[in-house]
């Protein structure tokens, strides 16, 4: 794959990579005849954003009908290359095959040319059979409006509710009815229908989501001046946030949202739900010069102040995102438990190379029956009680679950759980004096 | 216990948000007492440990229209005494900037007692009325805790000298805190007043002219009467940075080697009061 672009183009590219680095760790690049495809999702896999750049926003571009056309770089290569991009004129990006880099070359003022080459990290792909046209409830509206949502709540707040219906739409930092701790203060803001562009929403509902990735893409729709597109359905269906300027640019961000029923349950739970959906494959190179670099669920970095669960889950069992090859197998029968590499970034200051190098882990095969990866997952999460409260939330009302399930489930956790006194810690009765 | 008050002019709503941001960046706790007919804030000497005393009083009919208030009976009337956070509450009046109609306070009970803040503002795009309510939370402060918070009363400065204005002070306080701990202010019935900053090194004065005198004794009417005080500069300096209201009417009493008051008069019936306590130099 061969493209340039003009100067302001590329800026507009860094500022998608900017958006994106703020919530992921990885870019995923994708080619085709229709254009430039930029990809991340953030660590606990429960937000995925994607930039479309069709192929008339480049000045050039050629793309080879072979496979050679996606790659995964690490998103502080990414991030630090398009950083500083006042000074340039115009910009060429071309994935290498031999070896497996991704050249990115800038031609700027006073004759300054910056080159830089990327190693990629895999050739893998993500996609999600997550479509727009089924949500049923759609709301437009400017991003002045969403700006306005987003500065009545504090920088730090982690998540947002927007409860719409006929009347109009409450945006909430809280859930009704859950409990929070002494020094929490709530807000909200009614909005009116009349401010919204288009304001559609045939099903009433209340639905949660991360602030975080939604101020990344904010901050790109205001860069773009364009008005921001929400389509979602229900408590714990997805949600889909998209932005469009003309033809040439299509933005889409894909979180899920938090499921009605889980609202106070323990933190510790909410990984196992997300982990049993994920399907996940890995290309196995034509070349075998690079090694496998398997992730492996990561734990979440985002711990929201209150004792809300985070149960990201999807109503219908799909996946929210399925890693693939190419796009046709997606139903692979082998499930494997990833592991995050941890690259290494040195930084050559003579020639600007940034060299990526993944250490690879090995591939850990599990039979996919009943349990999935949900208690593996449980295993590798860490318990990190950095000091938070722990907040006794009020008795949750689950649902009936398979009594099998929840008779086998310590079984497959660590046996030392640090939540349980450790037998030698405490000391019950003190050894009886025998002199009595 | 009930308490209900609504602000309907934008610069009552500005002027009230001022005040509480002046207490935000003075203390991480104030104490709100809710009267018949005054509202006062108290930020306590010992919540913010390098914050001077500093205490506000409010006409409720002045700002608020429709005030409504029931709390406990004791020999002054009926009072309610809360504690709450300035820095949420400012949080919660930040929307009075953008374009605010009108304010509603409410005391509720949720899960835990909140004072609740409905604004109601005309969005600038489209000039549809939105509603933002925030609720902050409060404590109660308890009947037999109520004598620790008396407001202090006005202390009997025999000069009061009327300074111009903060940004001046402001910034020079600034300057002096890193050349020494202390700061003397002495100040004369001719309109004379001198800040004295000493180190061994040097000493600096900073002589303010022709200002706006008055004395509280009405006995003596000597011509010249000579007052000074030396107070602590990291808390004069604090009191002075925080301050968010316009400072055209500020004046401080010189009590003689004893404190220094000072007053702004925000407006008639509004003051923000301070005493800074004198220290050994």
């Amino acid at each position: 794959m061969k493209c340039s672009l003009s100067g302001t183009n590329a800026k507009t590219i860094a500022k998608s990579i900017q958006s994106l680095a703020k919530f992921g760790s990885e870019l995923y690049i994708e080619a085709d005849a229709q254009g430039l495809q930029l990809r991340s999702f953030n660590s606990s896999k429960s937000a995925m954003g994607t930039f479309r750049f069709k192929r008339t926003f480049f000045e050039s571009y050629n793309v080879l009908e072979d496979n050679e056309n996606y790659c995964k770089i690490g998103m502080k290569a990414a991030l630090a290359i398009f950083k500083n991009m006042q000074q340039v004129e115009r910009c060429n990006i071309c994935i290498l095959p031999e070896p497996a880099k991704l050249q990115i070359q800038f031609s700027c003022r006073l004759e300054t040319l910056k080159n830089a080459l990327i190693a990629i990290v895999d050739e893998e792909n993500i996609s999600t059979p997550v479509s727009i046209e089924e949500a049923n409830n759609l709301l437009v509206g400017s991003y002045k409006i969403f700006n306005d949502i987003s500065n009545n709540f504090n920088t730090a707040e982690a998540e947002i509710t927007l409860e719409v219906n006929s009347n109009g739409l409450t945006a909430k930092n809280y859930i009704e009815g859950s409990r929070v701790n002494d020094r929490f203060m709530r807000s909200q803001l009614k909005l009116s229908p009349v401010e919204f562009e288009s304001y559609n929403i045939p099903q009433e509902t209340a639905i949660t989501f991360s602030l975080k990735e939604f101020r990344s893409f904010l901050s790109f729709a205001e860069s773009l001046g364009e008005n921001i597109s929400l389509h979602f359905d229900q408590a714990g269906d997805p949600i889909i946030m998209t932005i469009k300027k003309v033809d040439l640019i299509e933005c889409n961000l894909i979180m899920s949202t938090l499921y009605s029923d889980d609202v106070s349950i323990y933190e510790e739970l909410r990984e196992r739900e997300i982990n049993e959906r994920m399907c996940v494959t890995v290309k196995t190179p034509a070349s075998n010069k690079r090694k496998h670099s398997d992730t492996e669920t990561t734990t979440k970095t985002q711990t929201p102040k209150r004792a809300l669960s985070e149960v990201y889950s999807l109503t219908n069992g799909t996946a929210l995102f399925q890693f693939d090859n190419d796009k046709g197998s997606s139903d692979s029968s082998l499930n494997y438990v990833r592991s995050c590499t941890q690259s290494d970034v040195q930084k050559d200051d003579n020639n600007e190379h940034l060299v990526l190098s993944a250490e690879g882990l090995s591939l850990s095969e599990k039979n996919s029956v009943a349990f999935e990866n949900s208690e593996i997952a449980r295993n590798m999460t860490s318990r990190e009680k950095d000091g938070e409260d722990e907040v006794i939330a009020q008795s949750p009302q689950r649902r009936e679950t398979s009594k099998l399930r929840r008779v086998f489930t310590r079984c497959f956790e660590n046996t030392y759980v640090l939540k349980e006194p450790s037998p030698n810690s405490q000391v019950y009765v003190p050894n009886s004096d025998t002199e009595d | 216990m009930k308490f209900c008050a609504k602000i309907d002019d934008g610069q009552y709503m500005r002027e009230f948000q001022n005040i509480v941001l002046t207490l935000s960046k003075l203390t991480k706790e104030c104490v709100i007492i809710i009267k018949k007919d005054k509202v006062h804030f108290i930020a306590n000497e010992e919540s913010g440990a390098a914050a001077p005393l500093v205490w506000v009083e409010i006409d409720a009919k002045l700002y608020f229209t429709n005030y409504i208030m029931e709390g406990h009976s004791d020999d002054n009337g009926s009072t309610i005494m809360l504690a709450v956070s300035p820095i949420h509450f400012s949080r919660a009046l930040s929307s009075f900037k953008l374009n605010a109609r009108n304010c509603k306070f409410k005391l509720i009970h949720l899960q835990f007692p909140c004072l609740r803040t409905e604004t109601e503002v005309l969005s600038q795009s489209s000039g549809e009325p939105r509603q933002i309510v925030h609720d902050v939370p409060v404590t109660l402060i308890p009947r037999n805790e109520w004598d620790y918070y008396d407001l202090p009363q006005i202390p009997r400065a025999k000069l009061i000298v009327k300074v111009h204005s903060n940004n001046l002070l402001r910034g020079l306080i600034d300057k002096l805190k890193n050349i020494s701990p202390t700061l003397k202010f002495a100040a004369n019935s001719l309109g004379d007043l001198n800040l004295v900053a000493k180190n061994e090194m040097a000493t600096i004065t900073t002589c303010f002219k022709n200002l706006e005198v008055r004395t509280l004794d009405d006995e003596s009417q000597q011509e010249d009467i000579k007052v000074e005080c030396s107070v602590d500069c990291k808390k004069t300096s604090l009191f002075f940075t925080a301050l968010q209201v316009p400072t055209s009417e500020l004046s401080c009493g010189i009590d003689d080697d004893r404190l220094i008051h000072m007053e702004i008069n925000v407006r008639g019936g509004v003051s923000v009061h301070s005493i800074l306590p004198s220290v050994c130099v």
